[in-house]
């Protein structure tokens, strides 16, 4: 028997390259006139059963999609049970109820409420990557995650202390300088050079520990999801610096600058140029301007962001001797946000299943596994029976939280 | 048993994994005439289809045969496993939905289906399961919502009303003897001063009325004042308020469902069709309120006109400075001519219709007057009517 698959191999693996390190693209093969039926269908389901039908749904969409991306000639597939994702969503209906009646007792229990939700979230990171993983599959070994609750609580108690930090600052500093502030008040009308000042020293600049740390606290969220994950029994391997992830924040933080410098240069240019009578001015054109500046930057910078934060996250996958590779373009991913949003506008959501096919294909197109020798040489790991209780709830928490 | 002495029935392309190795083996998997199942080069046994199960088809992508030993058998040949499946099983019922979403017939009238309860479920769902949850609300539960809105109202946009003590006390008085008849002691009117706001009465959702000086002053006959008064009153026993929170949610929670996954800058272009829609709400609200107006000005004997003249002058009150002394003359003008060459009906349905959170003033003026002729009681019009 082992002869014989011996020479199979040479014809399910697409390398004609004999030299050991080559790349394999992802390819995907959704339609999306296929996908457009089994989402209306889903859609009657999940109207015509009261919104019961929907983990079948989006086990069935999921199912789509991964068995549609090929690698290497094998699919992905996803395995997880719609009754599991049933019984996480009635999980969370009850603390939701939970969080809704709490607020007709009293108060405190609200806070007691959210306390408790809050104490969950770090546990539910992790719980829905577990959850994400060990339901994907790939050539019939199964994805795993080795659950690391004490790291992932340490990580998420960081911006907490920050927080925290920041109000005892506030509250430290309101104590001691706001009696003066006011008696200058009385005196004569603030200034509006003050007001900025005392804005910047109250709000913004306690507030900059806060916004500088965030990319190395996310650098920590995306270290901790992606050096858990494992592939059968090989672990990956996650070679982002932390520097590369300041470098695109910070990239992003200079361009917006440079256009918001240049924007109020150009207003007070126009100021002196526009004879019309102000109030026009200043009520309409400034702020119509201002809209039709801001729109395709805002939209950039998402794009940008998403896609370079994608692409170092994919792009340093390892695992075993092979490299992952994402080169998705800011240009064209601007392009599809655009696209996609007007077309399911103006179908008012007939769209959507187009869009999400043409986004998957072109993301598969950009992401490829850099392999030396073969993909053949991983092992599974020996069922373990049901998952873990609340991993289900994972699930639900997913859609929020997507990194 | 081996495949050579059965007859062998469908035969199948794909690739095989053992499930303890990623390695993959392009294989051929058969089916015999007598129900068993057997891999080319992989088992020499063969294996009962009863103890196989085959993964539901979804379009065209790969199925799965899986084995008990945990192996599978990965393929692109849908046909193929469906005849596997047809042959060997009695029940008729395999990939029900996945022959729902082959059919164009199905798909096209689901597509119908589901544009049809869309539309319904914005257009009436949404309103009433909102007025029932708005009624289900306790009273006093209800009116904490408006806690702080005069207060804040006041802060920014009010100042106190500028209006003589002796006309608040007339007034107060006759909106003292109509909340007494309409049997109700938990509504409050208050008298404010706004440039704002300019000619305007609003209902806040704690029970309380708020008319504008610019809006007494527009009146000539105290019943002008108590027919907004009853549209106000409609406002607040209709429960709009809270109304238009729910709805918002619901709305807003429906348009997530929708559009929500696909991209975060959907925000910025679903906020036209949620406006349009929050709109359509809106005015249905005012419909619902003019109508409580009517109903008790007809059941109490008040001229219906007292209302289309309030609303025509609202209409017009732009053209004419509030302060003005000869503000009645001006206005009285200003609604002739306008009558005059149907300049108030001039208002045509065109887009902005859908944007207005009011119904059109020609539509509301009209109800009221053909209310007005059609009642036999016939009372004697405001002086300044036309």
């Amino acid at each position: 028997m082992d002869t014989h698959t011996n020479d199979e191999q040479h014809t399910i693996a697409p390398t004609t390259n004999p030299t050991p390190e080559h790349s394999i693209p992802f390819e995907f093969t959704g339609d999306a006139n296929e996908f457009f039926s089994i989402w209306i269908i889903n859609v009657l389901l999940t109207i015509l059963t009261l919104g019961i039908y929907s983990p079948w749904a989006k086990v069935r969409t999921l199912q789509y999609f991964y068995g549609n991306t090929q690698l290497d000639g094998a699919s992905f597939r996803y395995l997880a049970s719609p009754l599991q994702i049933l019984k996480g969503r009635v999980i969370a209906l009850v603390f939701f109820a939970a969080y809704y009646f709490s607020g007709l007792i009293s108060p405190l229990a609200t806070g007691i409420t959210i306390g408790v939700i809050a104490l969950l979230i770090p546990a539910m990171v992790v719980m829905s990557m577990s959850f994400q993983l060990r339901n994907t599959a790939y050539r019939n070994i199964k994805f795993n995650f080795r659950k690391n609750f004490k790291r992932a609580y340490t990580i998420f108690a960081y911006p907490l202390l920050l927080t925290i930090l920041y109000f005892l600052f506030v509250a430290y500093f309101q104590d001691n300088f706001l009696p003066t502030a006011a008696a200058a008040e009385n005196e004569t009308e603030t200034p509006p050079s003050s007001i900025f000042s005392s804005l910047f020293s109250f709000v913004i600049l306690p507030l900059l520990p806060i916004v500088c740390l965030f990319p190395l606290w996310q650098y920590m969220i995306i270290k901790l999801k992606s050096s858990h994950a494992c592939f059968g029994l090989a672990d990956f391997s996650f070679s982002g610096t932390v520097g590369s992830l300041y470098s695109i924040y910070i990239k992003a933080f200079l361009v917006i600058s440079v256009f918001g410098l240049l924007a109020v240069f150009a207003f007070n240019e126009l100021r002196d140029i526009v004879t019309v009578e102000s109030w026009l001015f200043n009520l309409l054109i400034i702020p119509l301007l201002g809209f039709i500046l801001a729109l395709p930057l805002y939209l950039w910078l998402l794009s940008y962001i998403q896609t370079k934060k994608t692409n170092f996250i994919f792009g340093n996958l390892g695992i075993a001797e092979h490299r992952v590779q994402s080169d998705l373009k800011v240009g064209a991913m601007l392009y599809l946000y655009v696209t996609n949003t007007l077309a399911i506008a103006i179908s008012l959501g007939l769209l959507m299943p187009w869009a999400k096919i043409r986004t998957a294909r072109y993301r598969a197109q950009m992401t490829s596994v850099i392999v030396t020798g073969d993909l053949d040489n991983f092992f599974g790991v020996q069922p373990e029976g049901q998952s873990a209780f609340g991993e289900e709830m994972g699930e639900v928490f997913d859609m929020g939280l997507g990194v | 048993m081996a495949v050579d002495s059965m007859t062998v029935n469908i035969k199948i392309t794909g690739q095989y994994s053992d499930g303890k190795t990623s390695h993959c083996t392009e294989t051929l998997l058969y089916l015999t005439d007598e129900g068993f199942i057997s891999l080319e080069g992989i088992n020499e046994e063969l294996i009962a289809v009863a103890a196989v199960s085959f993964s539901p088809r979804i379009g065209n992508s790969p199925r799965y045969v899986e084995f008990p030993n945990g192996a599978h058998f990965e393929t692109l040949d849908n046909d193929g496993v469906d005849h596997i499946i047809e042959r060997t099983s009695s029940k008729r019922s395999h990939n029900l939905v996945h022959k729902l979403e082959k059919s164009k017939r199905w798909v096209l009238s689901t597509l119908l289906v589901v544009i049809f309860f869309g539309w319904s479920f914005i257009q009436f769902g949404i309103p009433y399961f909102s007025k029932e949850i708005a009624f289900m609300i306790p009273d006093e539960h209800a009116r904490l919502l408006g806690d702080g809105v005069l207060d804040s109202l006041d802060e920014h946009l009010m100042q106190a009303s500028e209006l003589s003590k002796t006309r608040q006390q007339d007034l107060q008085q006759a909106f003292a003897v109509l909340l007494d008849t309409l049997d109700l002691n938990n509504i409050r009117v208050v008298f404010r001063k706004s440039n704002t706001i300019g000619a305007n009465a609003l209902a806040l959702p704690d029970g309380t009325v708020v008319f504008t000086d610019d809006l007494i002053n527009l009146a000539a006959d105290n019943n002008e004042i108590v027919a907004v008064m009853l549209h106000e009153i409609g406002h607040l026993q209709y429960r709009h308020s809270l109304r238009r929170v729910i709805q918002g949610a619901s709305l807003a929670l429906f348009v997530a469902v929708i559009a929500g996954d696909v991209s975060t800058s959907s925000a910025i272009i679903t906020g036209l069709p949620v406006l349009l829609v929050e709109s359509g709400y809106s005015r249905d609200m005012e419909t619902e309120a003019d109508e409580f107006a009517l109903q008790y000005m007809l059941r109490y004997a008040i001229d219906p006109a007292y209302f289309s003249t309030m609303m025509q002058k609202l209409q017009v009150s732009r053209q004419c400075a509030t302060h003005q002394a000869d503000i009645q003359e001006c206005l009285r003008k200003a609604i002739d001519t306008a009558n005059e060459n149907q300049g108030i009906t001039q208002e045509k349905k065109d887009i902005r219709q859908y944007f207005a959170s009011h119904p059109l003033t020609k539509e509301r003026v009209a109800r009221f007057k053909n209310a007005a002729t059609s009642n036999e009681s016939t009372q004697t019009l405001p002086s300044e009517s036309p």
